[in-house]
């Protein structure tokens, strides 16, 4: 991998950086939406690269059940089979350690899953999760790590974090004997639950490993912790973790958290979220998110957003007849798919450009007046933009209102 | 004002040919002077909502089988809407605008119904239709809707027609009601909106009269009454015709039998019917049609079977001439040739052979194709059929099906431009405008999809799957309707359709397998799984 930073943030801790892979370069900051079983719900992989993504994430634990490594090793890896041609990112599968925990029993060797589908018994080792991430082929792949939910608490937060470095270790050790170092790169993942002390110790084994990866990932969080502490822990791994190496948030997320992250330091970032959510028939926008399934839309001739460069809001297709066949036809879920990955891509976009000009903080202040000014700044996203240097109170914002709590934005009826 | 018109193509050879299949071509012409073409026979593609099924927009731009679509205004949503929306649309073209398929790339065709559903409903009245939608059986009244859909500026309108909803059989007196009330409904869309000089949009009337051939007659004849001193049929564009209803009243008639003429007697004083091979294709002429009706009713069993036997003389090969044919004919008798056919609710390659050689028709619906694409079935059929295929061979694959899993092979061999064989290079928007693009031309063309790779999104439930497929299956069409274009007059045209229709499946067994197959993987994987999947978990423990 190439990294460089190309430009820093004077306020914040944002910066641009150019990552070059073996299936050509990534921007960064970026969103990565998911693939999870080797194809972005609805689309074709030519048209999630026409919307201008150069980076999506696959899931090993899936991939590995379905289609399975020989299918994968007889076509010549994930982006032959489907038909990917630029980078590709895939989780190790320890998520579904968390996601699928009623199915799981870990071990030092390993995690042994027993499959939702058909019964079976896979065991999951840090040396299986490498070897399947080869078979993969991806461009970046993860470390198998002891993940526990951001709820969990007691001794088993602490267990799984040293289990997470002793596991990086046997990865690192497996991946650099396999030859694929120079077009597979490694990232470890910073494990410790919400605990700042755990965290701070896992930050500091992991940076000692800092030769054998490629990169760094938070992980064990947006499991439902409050956002106050989301953002700390986030802000604590960024500022530590080295400059010259990409981080990456796991499981983000919303827009407001999108931008949060990235001041904090953040590279990169994947959630299912708004690509589940245009299944669901919401389309995201600047002004807040819309649900179109509401009755109000069902007459409004306007697209989704002016501007919006994407193939529904350019076709151009009403928020009416979106209305209409949202949830009901296939076809509208792919359109609102590839809305909602164009807006993320378009926010992520506006972020390098505004860094690159200097003007990042003003992208922050603009953004979120626009997306939360008539319901009230989120409590958290004020005080985690202010430990970076940007007030989202001052001047003409000073008399919106603060609201305590997570509040992520939503459209009611 | 856009301009609609259908014409035949003169037939080169000097003998009248063996088959009633013509060439012609569909012509719009748009205010600008663009041209939109369909040569015929060809297909108009189905809608759903709307949407062609599976087909985002940039898919249906990119794709060469949807320049012409048929929309039912049933499931526009549009019958619970007061004021209906799509007239408010504020262009030129509302229907074209609102549903984004541009004027200058697509001909769009509306009717009111979609001859596929074939529920019942409560009877219609002299005044309005009862139509399923959505939300259930909703009231339709022809004047306010051939109002609202002229306003809407489509390029093709089906007027309003009364086709029976209830159950069949329907009787001589609602066949003439079905009669009266669609030629008066159709003089009155005529008398208010007059189609000038080809202007759009192009009316088509629905050939009414179930399956008795005097009803049938009867309508053909009430579309030579004049209005205005013109006859009704000079101002339609064409006509069409529904045959899932004709199915429907057939399907209910029970089980048909042929036999020769001359055993007609010795067979009607038999005690018992004998029916004939389920897969053998008969053709009921319906002059016989009473008099084998009164047999049956004197037979000792008092079962409800007919006899039917084959009088019609022109006969290109009696063992598979369409069976709707009589029907069919029976409506064209007096209609001019030079008006567009239209055959909505066929249901395979054969269907549309037969009706093209035995009939003549002109224009076809695509939906069943598209259904193939939402079961998982690539379609792999050509006409002219392959001569090293055994006979009864599938139309298509089934992809589902555990042997495509290791077939990385695309979906065909054959050249095929749609976008899961021939993927277009995309071209990324970007998302900068001052720090560096991450955007990477293509140096070489993207490969086609394999077939394991739609194997495994059929199996895990992705969507993506019938997005490649509905693209695919409609390209395959395209060529189909190609083929039989560029063979249509040739003299060996009736022995290719012969020979398509032994080597292909017309019955279509695959599909059902396909359906099946789907329907496994939908109760494992689509909506309400996780209750299934606990109510699973909490059996096997217990």
């Amino acid at each position: 991998m190439q990294f460089e930073v190309l430009a820093r943030c004077n306020t914040t801790r944002a910066r641009v950086s150019r990552m070059v892979l073996a299936h050509g370069p990534t921007m960064l900051p970026t969103f990565m939406p998911v693939a999870t079983q080797a194809a972005i719900k609805g689309l074709t992989s030519q048209q999630t690269e026409a919307l201008g993504v150069s980076l999506i994430l696959n899931n090993t634990y899936h991939l590995n059940l379905r289609p399975g490594i020989n299918i994968l090793d007889q076509v010549g890896g994930a982006h032959a089979f489907q038909g990917w041609n630029r980078n590709l990112l895939t989780d190790s599968g320890g998520f579904q350690l968390v996601s699928l925990s009623a199915f799981t029993q870990i071990t030092e060797e390993g995690a042994l899953f027993k499959s939702p589908f058909d019964g079976r018994m896979t065991m999951l080792t840090p040396e299986e999760s490498i070897s399947i991430q080869h078979a993969i082929g991806a461009d970046i792949i993860m470390q198998l790590d002891d993940v526990v939910s951001s709820l969990t608490v007691g001794p088993r937060v602490e267990e799984a974090m040293w289990r997470s470095v002793r596991w990086l270790d046997r990865c690192i050790a497996h991946h650099q004997a396999s030859g694929k170092t120079a077009t597979q790169n490694l990232f470890a993942i910073v494990q410790g639950g919400l605990d700042p002390d755990l965290r701070d110790k896992c930050v500091n084994e992991m940076i000692k490993r800092k030769d054998g990866v490629a990169g760094f990932a938070v992980g064990g969080l947006s499991g439902g912790e409050a956002k106050d502490v989301f953002w700390r822990i986030i802000a604590q791994c960024a500022e530590k973790l080295p400059a010259d190496r990409p981080r990456y948030s796991m499981g983000v997320g919303f827009a407001e958290d999108l931008l949060v992250c990235v001041a904090l330091g953040i590279d990169m970032a994947d959630c299912v979220f708004p690509t589940r959510t245009a299944r669901f028939g919401v389309a995201l926008t600047r002004n807040g998110p819309l649900n179109l399934k509401l009755q109000r839309h069902s007459r409004d001739f306007a697209i989704i957003e002016e501007g919006c460069p994407c193939p529904t809001c350019t076709a151009p297709i009403s928020r009416a007849l979106l209305h209409h066949q949202a949830t009901h036809e296939t076809a509208a879920a792919h359109a609102i798919t590839q809305h909602n990955i164009v807006f993320q891509a378009r926010l992520m976009g506006g972020a390098r450009d505004a860094i690159m000009n200097q003007t990042f903080p003003d992208y922050l202040k603009t953004f979120f007046r626009q997306y939360f000014g008539k319901q009230g700044y989120p409590q958290w996203c004020v005080d985690a933009l202010r430990s970076v240097g940007v007030d989202l109170l001052e001047g003409d914002s000073a008399q919106i209102p603060v609201v305590e709590g997570d509040h992520p934005n939503w459209e009611y009826a | 004002m856009s301009t609609i018109s259908f014409t035949l193509k003169p037939d080169p050879s000097s003998s009248s040919t063996a088959t009633a299949g013509r060439l012609g071509t569909l012509l719009v012409t748009r205010p600008d002077g663009a041209q939109l073409d369909l040569e015929t026979p060809n297909f108009l593609a189905s809608t759903s909502r709307g949407a062609v099924p599976h087909l985002s927009r940039d898919h249906v731009l990119a794709s060469s089988s949807t320049r012409g679509l048929h929309v039912t205004y049933d499931s526009l949503c549009v019958l619970e809407q007061s004021p209906p929306l799509p007239p408010l649309y504020p262009s030129e073209r509302p229907m074209h605008d609102f549903l984004a398929y541009p004027p200058s790339k697509h001909i769009l065709s509306l009717s009111l119904r979609d001859t596929d559903d074939t529920r019942t409903a409560p009877t219609n009245g002299n005044d309005f239709v009862n139509v399923w939608t959505a939300r259930g059986v909703r009231r339709t009244v022809p004047k306010p809707f051939h109002d609202d859909v002229v306003k809407c500026h489509v390029d093709i309108l089906e007027a309003i027609s009364d086709i029976p909803t209830t159950a069949p059989p329907y009787s001589q007196r609602r066949l003439e009601k079905s009669v009266e009330r669609t030629s008066g409904w159709l003089a009155d869309l005529l008398r208010r909106h007059r189609p000038e000089e080809g202007s759009t949009p192009g009316i088509l009337v629905n050939m009414v009269g179930g399956t008795s051939v005097q009803a049938r007659k009867a309508f053909a004849l009430a579309l030579q009454e004049t209005l205005d001193g013109r006859k009704l049929v000079d101002d339609l564009l064409g006509v069409s015709f529904d045959l899932a209803h004709l199915r429907t009243i057939l399907d209910a008639a029970g089980p048909t039998i042929v036999v020769e003429e001359d055993i007609i007697e010795k067979v009607q004083t038999a005690d018992s019917v004998v029916l004939v091979e389920e897969h053998t294709v008969v053709q009921p002429t319906l002059d016989i049609v009473e008099a084998s009706t009164a047999a049956a009713e004197d037979a000792e069993d008092g079962s409800p079977s007919t006899l039917i036997a084959s009088t019609s003389t022109r006969q290109p090969d009696t063992s598979t001439r369409h069976p709707l044919v009589p029907y069919l004919d029976a409506s064209l008798h007096s209609i001019p040739p030079s008006k567009l056919r239209v055959a909505r609710s066929t249901r395979s390659p054969h269907d549309v052979l037969l009706l093209i050689r035995d009939t003549g028709i002109d224009l076809f619906d695509a939906r069943w194709v598209q259904d193939a694409a939402s079961v998982g079935v690539a379609l792999t059929f050509v006409f002219p059929a392959p001569s090293d295929l055994p006979p009864s061979s599938d139309v298509g694959i089934n992809l589902y099906d555990a042997a495509y899993a290791y077939d990385h092979q695309p979906l065909t061999s054959l050249p095929c431009d749609c976008i899961a064989c021939a993927p277009l290079p995309p071209s990324a928007i970007p998302h900068t405008t001052s720090s560096p693009s991450d955007a990477l031309p293509r140096t070489e063309p993207d490969a086609a999809y394999r077939r394991s790779y739609i194997h495994h999104l059929l199996r895990t439930h992705e969507m993506s799957a019938h997005a490649l497929l509905a693209a695919h299956n409609l390209s395959v069409l395209e060529r189909f309707f190609a083929s039989i274009r560029h063979h249509l007059l040739s003299s060996e045209f009736g022995e290719e359709v012969e020979r398509f229709v032994r080597t292909y499946d017309g019955r279509m067994k695959l599909l059902e397998q396909a359906r099946s197959d789907w329907k496994d993987v939908d109760l494992a994987r689509g909506k309400g799984r996780l209750a299934r999947e606990k109510v699973k978990m909490a059996e096997a423990e217990g």
